[in-house]
C-alpha cells in the first residue's frame, strides 16, 4: 500500500465506514509509515477539536399557524387547493375557462355559422336584429309553412297507415299459427279415438269369438 | 411515529402533523445552516425558508423515503445561494467590518491564549470563544469543503447520503471531506486551537 492511496481510505477509517479487511491494511500501513500515522493523529485531533461546537437550540420556534384566510382566500382555496393533483386542477380550470367563454358569448351575442364550407364569426353587445318581411314574403313563407305542413301530415299518414298493415299481418300470423296449432290438436285427438274404436272393436271381436268357441264346444258331445 | 406517518397524515390535511415534522427537524437544520453559513441570523431565516419549501412542495416529493435526502438538498441549495448572493453583494465596507471583526476577535482569543496564563492556556479560552473561533475557522476554508465538514462532523451522516444530497460521488465527498480537515487543521493551528484547549473545555 502507498501513501497515496491511503488518503480516502483514511476517512473511512477515521469514520469508521470502512471494511474488515480494508481497516487491517490502513492499521498494517500506519504502523510502518510515520509520515501517514502523523497525519492521521492530526485529522482525528482536527475532527475532535471540531466537535467542541454542540449543537445549539434555535432562538425561535418555527410554528405553521392554520390561516383564517380573507374571503378571498377561502374561494381560492375551494378553487385552487394547494395540494390537490395536478389533473384535478387542470379539469377545474378547463371547466372555469368553459364556463366563462359561454358566459362571454351570452353577453356579446356570439354567433358563429356554417355555410358553403366557410365559418363565420359574428359579435357585438346588442343582439341581431330581426328583419323585416315583405307581404310577398310573408305570403312565400306561408306557403312554405303550408306546403311543410301537408308533407310532415302526409308523412304521419304514411307512417300510420304502415303501423296499421304491419298490425295487421302481424294479427293474421298469429291467427294463422293458432288455426294451425288447433287443427293439429285435433288430428291428434282423431288419432287417438280411431285407435281406442280399433281397440274396443278389436276386444270385442276377440270376445265373440270366445263365446262362439264356448258355444261348440258345449254343443259338440250331444251329436 | 416515524417522518413518513407525518408526512402522510399532513398531506391527508393534518396541519399540526407538519408542526411535529418541524419540530423534529428544525434543530437539526438550523445547526447544519448555522455551520454553513456562520451567522445566527441568517441561519434562522434560512431554517424559515427551509420549512416553507417543504410545505409547499412536499406533495411533490415521489419517494417518502427520501425526505432526510430530500430536506437537507433544499437547505443546502438555499445556503449555497446566501453564499453567492454575499460574493456578489460585495459590500466592501460591510466585508471589511466583518473581516476587521473576525480579526480582531481571533487577536483577542490569541492575545488572552498568550497572556501571564502561557502555561495553562486552556483556562483562558471561554466556551463561547472557542465556539465562534470554529465558527470562523469553518468560514475560512471552500465552501464545498465546508458543506461536507459540517454533515460529517456535526450532522453524522454516511459518505454515500452526503454523495446523494450533493449529487456528487462518494469519492469526491471523501476528497473534499480530506482537503477540507487538513485545511482546517492549518487555520487552527494558526490560532493555537488545539486538542488540549478542547479538551480542558470538554
Amino acid at each position: 500500500m502507498k501513501c497515496d492511496d491511503t488518503k480516502l481510505l483514511l476517512m473511512d477509517f477515521l469514520y469508521d465506514e470502512i471494511a474488515h479487511e480494508d481497516a487491517q491494511r490502513v492499521r498494517e500501513h500506519l504502523a510502518i509509515c510515520s509520515d501517514c500515522r502523523e497525519e492521521y493523529a492530526a485529522l482525528q485531533r482536527t475532527s475532535v477539536t471540531l466537535r467542541a461546537w454542540p449543537d445549539e437550540d434555535p432562538a425561535q420556534n418555527i410554528v405553521f399557524v392554520e390561516n383564517h384566510p380573507s374571503w378571498w382566500g377561502a374561494v381560492k382555496q375551494v378553487l385552487f387547493p394547494e395540494h390537490a393533483p395536478l389533473w384535478s386542477r387542470l379539469g377545474f380550470g378547463l371547466g372555469v375557462a368553459m364556463i366563462t367563454t359561454l358566459l362571454v358569448s351570452a353577453v356579446f351575442n356570439l354567433e358563429i355559422n356554417y355555410s358553403n364550407g366557410q365559418f363565420a364569426y359574428r359579435a357585438g353587445l346588442t343582439p341581431r336584429p330581426v328583419i323585416a318581411l315583405t307581404e310577398e314574403a310573408k305570403s312565400q313563407l306561408a306557403a312554405e309553412i303550408r306546403q311543410e305542413n301537408q308533407e310532415m301530415i302526409a308523412r304521419l299518414v304514411q307512417a300510420g297507415y304502415e303501423q296499421q298493415r304491419e298490425e295487421l299481418d302481424h294479427t293474421l300470423v298469429g291467427l294463422t299459427t293458432d288455426l294451425h296449432r288447433q287443427r293439429q290438436n285435433d288430428l291428434l285427438l282423431v288419432g287417438r279415438g280411431i285407435d281406442e274404436i280399433r281397440q274396443n272393436t278389436n276386444t270385442r271381436w276377440q270376445q265373440t269369438n270366445r263365446i262362439i268357441d264356448q258355444l261348440v264346444r258345449v254343443n259338440a258331445p250331444q251329436r | 411515529m416515524n417522518d413518513r406517518d407525518l408526512i402522510e397524515r399532513f398531506l391527508r390535511g393534518e396541519p399540526s402533523a407538519f408542526n411535529t415534522l418541524v419540530w423534529r427537524w428544525q434543530k437539526t437544520i438550523y445547526n447544519f445552516i448555522l455551520r454553513d453559513i456562520g451567522n445566527r441570523d441568517e441561519a434562522h431565516d434560512l431554517t424559515q425558508q427551509v420549512f416553507v419549501r417543504v410545505y409547499r412542495n412536499l406533495d411533490k416529493l415521489k419517494n417518502l423515503e427520501r425526505f432526510s435526502t430530500w430536506i437537507y438538498q433544499i437547505a443546502a441549495n438555499l445556503c449555497r445561494d446566501l453564499i453567492k448572493q454575499r460574493r456578489r453583494r460585495k459590500l466592501q465596507s460591510l466585508e471589511g467590518m466583518q473581516e476587521a471583526g473576525a480579526l480582531e476577535l481571533t487577536n483577542n482569543a490569541m492575545l488572552t491564549l498568550h497572556s501571564e496564563d502561557e502555561q495553562h492556556p486552556d483556562r483562558v479560552v471561554s466556551r463561547s470563544q472557542l465556539r465562534d473561533l470554529l465558527e470562523k475557522a469553518l468560514q475560512e476554508i471552500p465552501e464545498e469543503q465546508r458543506i461536507v465538514v459540517v454533515m460529517k462532523e456535526y450532522q453524522n451522516l454516511k459518505f454515500t447520503e452526503i454523495a446523494e444530497i450533493l449529487g456528487a460521488p462518494v469519492n469526491t465527498v471523501k476528497s473534499r471531506l480530506y482537503y477540507g480537515l487538513k485545511a482546517l487543521k492549518k487555520v487552527l493551528g494558526r490560532w493555537q486551537i488545539d486538542e488540549e484547549v478542547v479538551h480542558y473545555e470538554m
